[in-house]
């Protein structure tokens, strides 16, 4: 089983190497913010400090995001040196396929693991072929057997944090995309109401719960982890 | 900019067609919907009559195929659209990329348009779409103007069309949200809930933050102006009225601030808008 540490930008610019202790694999980005996306020169540093292999991890993307994500590519990637992308956002995807399919290893991420599931089989099965995808990402315990009828295909497990809702509208700053403050690092609120079945978190732009138990499943061979700020410090 | 308005009856559609909408979307019963079957026209032929409605006052019409179904309804959901479509259906709304390329299959002579909860956040997305012969793409509601440009500026000569007050929508990404699923309730999003003992809200933009996203579309180029279906029509009513006159405004070329200014005054002549931000009544 390979285990991942998941880092967001700036967690990544205040990480010390002894975190990196057990880990093989580095997710450096955020599937929820743009703002938290790696800049070239962090992932080139990733790339050299890091024991292992380091995975870009990127969500819904505007035009400027995938521009800077291209320069990743270009600058990172050869046919010799594929880069892992972890991909919510068809148009990166699409741009994968024409331009850099020699060059990146695909995995989805949760946001499109879960159009993948609703997809038909038959579509779906064309659909991961043709754009290259080796591996999904997941946070829900129960879907691992919605993906069995994929032949090859891998799954990663992310815990302890499993997302429910996300917004781009930050909750921490008020404001839509635009200069950020990084208001939300080190930071995690904890939401209750009565109808709640649990308590509801919210880190970063995503809300969530706790998953902390990995399902063994024969299709995941990967488990993400991040570190949650801890409880009460809102 | 055109308006664009949801009816879930003919009656709805009339009343939107008369007073401003060029062009009204309908849900139809048993096909694939995002919303639930009530918000919905109950028959194809209600829809042909409501097609029929449009066409005779020069306005068009679109139906909403935007929700995934199981692969073994898809060829009736093919078959009824080609017949709603050969009936005179100017657009087909779809969500799921196999809808599409089913669609794109059948050959349909229609526009194709791409839902909102497709979440098209950048222009080379829509290279994706081009050659499925999509004609406009639905910007989702938490997409903004500044970060838009090249995608109502496509070289595809794809129309777009943008929310008008996403506060009668849910406050996250939809469909990225599984709160309403989790806790099998609507709009999760919206629970007065609490936080280490204090009263706490999901996050949304302000009055001068959403009216500065209808500004700031308007003058980006988006040519479409999208109201969502309510489940109470009196509330859309109000908001039609609403966009009517913040279009002329916009027209008449207004500064920002004084769009502001004179927007948050409309704004609250919703009476939804009044009541959910406390306000008394406009006298």
């Amino acid at each position: 089983m390979e285990k991942a540490l998941a880092l967001n930008r700036h967690e990544w610019r205040k990480v010390r190497p002894a975190a990196f202790k057990g880990f093989s694999l580095l997710y450096l980005g955020d599937e929820f913010c743009g703002q938290l996306l790696p800049e070239l020169a962090d992932f080139k540093r990733a790339a050299g400090i890091f024991p292992g292999r380091t995975i870009l991890l990127t969500p819904l993307l505007t035009d400027p995001e995938i521009d800077a994500i291209e320069r990743i590519i270009r600058d990172c990637s050869s046919p010799k040196n594929r880069i892992e992308i972890v991909v919510n956002d068809l148009g990166l995807l699409d741009l994968i396929r024409e331009r850099y399919a020699g060059r990146v290893r695909v995995t989805l991420g949760r946001i499109f693991g879960h159009w993948i599931k609703v997809m038909p089989p038959v579509f779906a099965r064309k659909f991961i072929k043709t754009n290259g995808v080796a591996r999904i990402d997941i946070d829900d315990p129960s879907l691992p057997g919605r993906f069995s009828h994929f032949p090859g295909l891998k799954l990663s497990f992310r815990s302890p944090f499993r997302y429910l809702s996300a917004t781009r509208f930050c909750p921490w700053e008020r404001h839509w995309p635009g200069p950020c403050a990084a208001s939300c690092q080190g930071r995690m609120t904890q939401i209750r109401h009565s109808r709640l079945p649990q308590t509801l978190l919210l880190k970063g732009s995503a809300y969530g719960i706790r998953n902390a138990v990995i399902p063994a499943h024969p299709m995941i061979d990967r488990v993400v982890m991040e570190k949650l700020p801890p409880r009460g410090k809102q | 900019m055109l308006i664009v308005a949801g009816a879930k009856t003919y009656d709805e559609a009339d009343w939107l067609l008369a007073h401003g909408a060029s062009e009204v979307y309908c849900g139809v019963a048993s096909l694939p919907n995002h919303y639930n079957a009530i918000t919905c026209l109950k028959t194809d032929e209600e829809f042909i009559r409501v097609t029929r409605l449009a066409h005779k006052r020069g306005k068009r019409v679109q139906l909403l195929l935007n929700e995934s179904c199981f692969e073994k309804d898809y060829p009736e959901v093919v078959r009824r659209t080609q017949a709603l479509v050969k009936a005179g259906c100017d657009g087909v709304v779809v969500k799921e990329l196999a809808m599409l390329h089913r669609l794109h299959q059948a050959a349909l002579r229609t526009d194709l348009i791409v839902s909102s909860v497709s979440l098209c956040f950048n222009s080379r997305t829509l290279g994706y779409y081009k050659p499925l012969g999509v004609k406009r793409v639905i910007l989702p509601y938490q997409s903004l103007p500044h970060e838009a440009g090249r995608i109502i500026n496509n070289p595809y000569g794809m129309g777009t069309e943008v929310f008008f007050h996403a506060d009668f929508c849910c406050v996250n990404v939809d469909p990225v949200c599984r709160l309403d699923g989790w806790v099998n309730a609507y709009q999760v999003c919206r629970m007065d809930m609490t936080s280490g003992g204090k009263p706490f809200h999901m996050a949304e933009s302000n009055v001068p933050q959403k009216l500065g996203v209808v500004y700031d579309f308007y003058h980006a180029g988006a040519q479409h102006l999208k109201l969502v279906r309510m489940r109470n029509f009196a509330d859309e009513m109000e908001v039609l009225k609403e966009a009517r006159l913040m279009l002329a405004l916009l027209r008449k070329g207004v500064s920002r601030a004084d769009f502001l200014r004179l927007g948050e005054k409309l704004y609250f002549s919703v009476s939804r808008h009044d009541r959910k931000h406390g306000k008394s009544p406009s006298p």
